[in-house]
């Protein structure tokens, strides 16, 4: 077990070199780079200056020496500072990371919540009216983009309840009810959506278990039918959902983006996507490798939760 | 050190901010400007801002002081000044390299010359804290949450102005949260889209909502790179400009919502000035304009198409139209769909090639590289001359059209210099009327913005200054107040 925990470990690192690596080139070459738009319509005017900018923040380098240079003081801890705020890109993810972490857990707890219910409800009373329903539910949330949901909370929640979402963001230690406020709504969009995947699956993998001899044979020792359910068949069909969850976090990455615009959350998609938009190479860096380090690692820790939810799973030793 | 004189908010004529009073020289290339006496910066500096700080300002915007880096557009300061030097605490001399008539103005320009303190960078990090010596002092930024500013008792337009004790500025990127939280109370001014007006005027009861006109210029230009592009005849120029009916252009923007409840618009015609600038703006529809120039002005389908035919285009031709949909706002992008369709009906067989405008318009189709015609805003100033030298003179590498004609060049060298304003508004007139008769670019409609404010806000309506290029901060906020 450790020598695979560590030959897994030693095999993530490639994948996220990988992605940094493709990241770093691909922001590069979009058009219209970082200094390109700080000049804006003065570019023509200011070559000089547009080359002292290059020089100053070291874009006149090759690509493999800036990535070299980027890669050394990230071992470090330094991820650089915002070409366009002068701010140290790590200090303004202490203060982002927090937000986009909370609104995720939020967002998966919720997902879970409903999803639990409905995918079991659903395949107990498989083809029957509550089935059909439930199954249109999950299609429909699937479907419904999230920017569209979000927004129509906001228009008609004002409309027909007078509600609006709260003008400010307050963390959870500043203000623990204003933040639960705040966090809501996006978290309730971003999780039902999330919620309609794990629906579908677990009504399937429970229709399978449910039809397996163990949980014939529980139901023929006498077991009532919430023991059966929840003791014998759900386990064992959670088994397979649990690597969705590794599955939802780019999702839930892609999807906090949208919310926190939506939101005015003071969270790293909103900060990506700005950054994105002005070419904020230093903040981009940080957010992807940020990005990729937590779907790595959420994917590594799903294949180790593996093995504790079925103990018939066993790793190799190679 | 200048700003809009509060006398005349419909011109560009300028006041004292920081400088109490200013001389030129007799021939134009002296500007001698004097400090007031009880301007202070803001803490932690807390000191008399001098003629010492205006030339470390100066320093810091060309890149020139120690550790700064210049300002994007330094040029439009460094290419007129020849030295900036301080005569004593209070006076500070600006030498020019050539006599330019609308210096003062350029320095009451907010996109120019901040006067920082000199011990920017030491005393404090420009990066987290502002320090200038206006109304407001920074207090601070919560990152995508706010900024807040509170009063500055010590201003030297005060003491009782600012009246707001406080100011805090929401970054609300998403536009349909403005407008819900402005609906709901939240917020004390929002600038909606006219086809939200009636929503705001039914939402909110005593809501006050004002309808401006601002310096930045929507116009179409076209790709100077093909020399044998079917716009390089002024005859299709002006058919293109025919083709379009800039009426229905104002009435997308939510005109008519506006006027049903009694708001006054302003759907005036702009020119290459805008017709912010009053007597400076040759009106396509006013009576300094010449007859002839005036017809290529009105909405005329079939005119155009009889000019398309003249110019060998009888069936017109095809042409990508390229505009972007991410940075002027919806009414912006419902003109531009407006005048694909006007294109159209005179027969262009219109590409329409929508543009990002952060790394494709502002990078390339703005600076005039580019094939086919374009339309977008041009950037505000805070001189009617300006515009005319940046769009027109053949040397400007702003000018996006890429116009070459020695007779324009001559026309704006001799405005630029002309210190007599009288001469030179006469001067400005005439370019226009040139330009306008060649069509080098095609102005439309005068952009039309409504900004609301709660019923609470007093002040707002009868003091605020119409553009807001001149800095919303330290022109408008300090004469608002808020009903108990």
């Amino acid at each position: 077990m450790g020598r695979y925990f560590a030959y897994r470990l030693l095999s993530l690192i490639p994948t996220v070199v990988g992605v940094t690596v493709v990241v770093f080139v691909a922001v590069r070459f979009l058009p219209g780079d970082v200094v390109q738009q700080m000049l804006g319509e003065y570019g023509a005017a200011s070559r000089e200056l547009r080359e002292r900018l290059l020089r100053e923040y070291a874009l006149d380098l090759s690509l493999p020496q800036q990535y070299a240079r980027w890669v050394v003081n990230a071992l470090r801890g330094d991820l650089g500072v915002s070409i366009l705020s002068g701010r140290p890109v790590v200090e303004d993810l202490k203060q982002r990371l927090p937000v986009t972490f909370q609104l995720g857990v939020m967002a998966l707890l919720i997902a879970w919540a409903l999803a639990l219910p409905v995918g079991i409800l659903s395949a107990l009373y498989q083809d029957s009216p509550l089935d059909y329903a439930l199954r249109g539910l999950a299609i429909g949330l699937l479907a419904l983009p999230t920017f569209w949901m979000a927004l129509l909370i906001i228009s008609y929640g004002f409309i027909f309840f007078g509600w609006t979402p709260p003008l400010r963001y307050y963390s959870l230690s500043e203000d623990p009810i204003r933040n639960l406020q705040i966090l809501s709504i996006p978290a309730f969009v971003l999780g039902t959506h999330l919620s309609a995947i794990v629906m579908r699956l677990l009504r399937s993998t429970m229709l399978e278990v449910l039809r397996q001899d163990y949980v014939r044979t529980a139901r023929a020792k006498g077991l009532p039918e919430l023991v059966v359910v929840l003791r014998h068949a759900l386990p064992n069909a959670l088994i397979p959902v649990v690597t969705v969850i590794a599955l939802q976090v780019p999702l839930l990455v892609g999807g906090t983006v949208i919310m926190e615009r939506i939101f005015a959350l003071p969270g790293m998609g909103n900060y990506l996507l700005s950054a994105v938009q002005q070419r904020d190479y230093p903040v981009v860096q940080a957010i992807t490798l940020l990005s990729a380090v937590t779907v790595v690692a959420s994917n590594f820790a799903v294949d180790l939760l593996y093995g504790a939810l079925d103990p018939r799973i066993r790793y190799s030793e190679r | 050190m200048f700003k809009p004189a509060p006398v005349d908010k419909l011109s560009f004529e300028i006041a004292g901010d920081l400088a109490e009073s200013y001389q030129v020289s007799g021939d134009g290339l002296v500007y001698t400007v004097r400090l007031r006496p009880n301007a202070r910066f803001h803490p932690p500096i807390g000191r008399q801002v001098t003629a010492e700080d205006v030339v470390y300002s100066y320093q810091r915007f060309i890149g020139e002081a120690p550790g700064s880096k210049p300002a994007t557009n330094y040029r439009e300061l460094a290419d007129v000044v020849e030295s900036v030097e301080a005569r004593d605490p209070l006076t500070v001399v600006f030498k020019l390299k050539f006599p330019y008539a609308p210096f003062l103005t350029r320095l009451a320009d907010t996109y120019l010359l901040f006067v920082m303190p000199r011990e920017t960078g030491q005393a404090f990090d420009p990066a987290q804290k502002m320090v200038g010596s206006g109304p407001w002092i920074f207090e601070g930024y919560e990152v995508s949450r706010l900024f807040r500013f509170r009063r500055n008792p010590d201003w030297h337009l005060g003491p009782d102005r600012p009246y707001l004790d406080r100011v805090e500025l929401n970054v609300l990127p998403e536009y349909q949260s403005r407008v819900t939280q402005f609906l709901g109370g939240n917020l004390d001014g929002v600038a909606p889209d006219g086809a939200d007006l009636v929503r705001i005027l039914n939402g909110v009861r005593g809501v006050q909502v004002v309808s401006e006109t601002d310096r930045s210029v929507t116009l179409i230009w076209f790709s100077g790179r093909d020399p044998q592009a079917p716009w390089r005849d002024p005859r299709v120029r002006r058919a293109i400009s025919m083709a379009i009916d800039r009426d229905a252009l104002v009435e997308a923007a939510g005109v008519r919502e506006a006027e049903g409840r009694g708001i006054k618009v302003f759907k005036g015609w702009n020119n290459l000035v805008p017709a912010i600038f009053g007597s400076w703006w040759l009106d396509p529809r006013g009576k300094d304009i010449s007859p002839e120039v005036a017809r290529y002005f009105r909405y005329d389908p079939e005119g155009a198409r009889r000019l398309l035919a003249e110019a060998g285009y009888p069936n017109g031709f095809r042409v990508d139209f390229r505009y972007t949909t991410t940075a002027y706002g919806q009414v912006f992008n419902t003109q531009a769909e407006l005048v694909a369709q006007y294109l159209r009906r005179i027969g262009l067989d219109v590409n329409v090639v929508i543009e990002d405008y952060a790394s494709q318009f502002i990078t390339r189709t703005v600076l005039g590289e580019f094939d086919g015609i374009a339309m977008g805003r041009h950037a505000p100033f805070t001189d009617p001359g300006n515009y005319l030298e940046i769009m027109l003179e053949s040397t400007n590498p702003r000018n996006r059209g890429k116009i070459r004609d020695p007779k324009l060049d001559a026309m704006i060298a001799e405005m630029r210099t002309t210190q007599d304003a009288e001469k030179r508004r006469r001067r400005v007139l005439e370019i226009q009327q040139y330009a306008n008769e060649q069509m080098y670019y095609v102005p439309l409609a005068a952009s039309i913005q409504f900004t609301a404010y709660q019923p609470w806000v007093r002040g707002a309506v009868e003091n605020r200054v119409i553009d807001r290029d001149f800095g919303d901060g330290a022109e408008n906020f300090p004469y608002f107040w808020k009903a108990g």
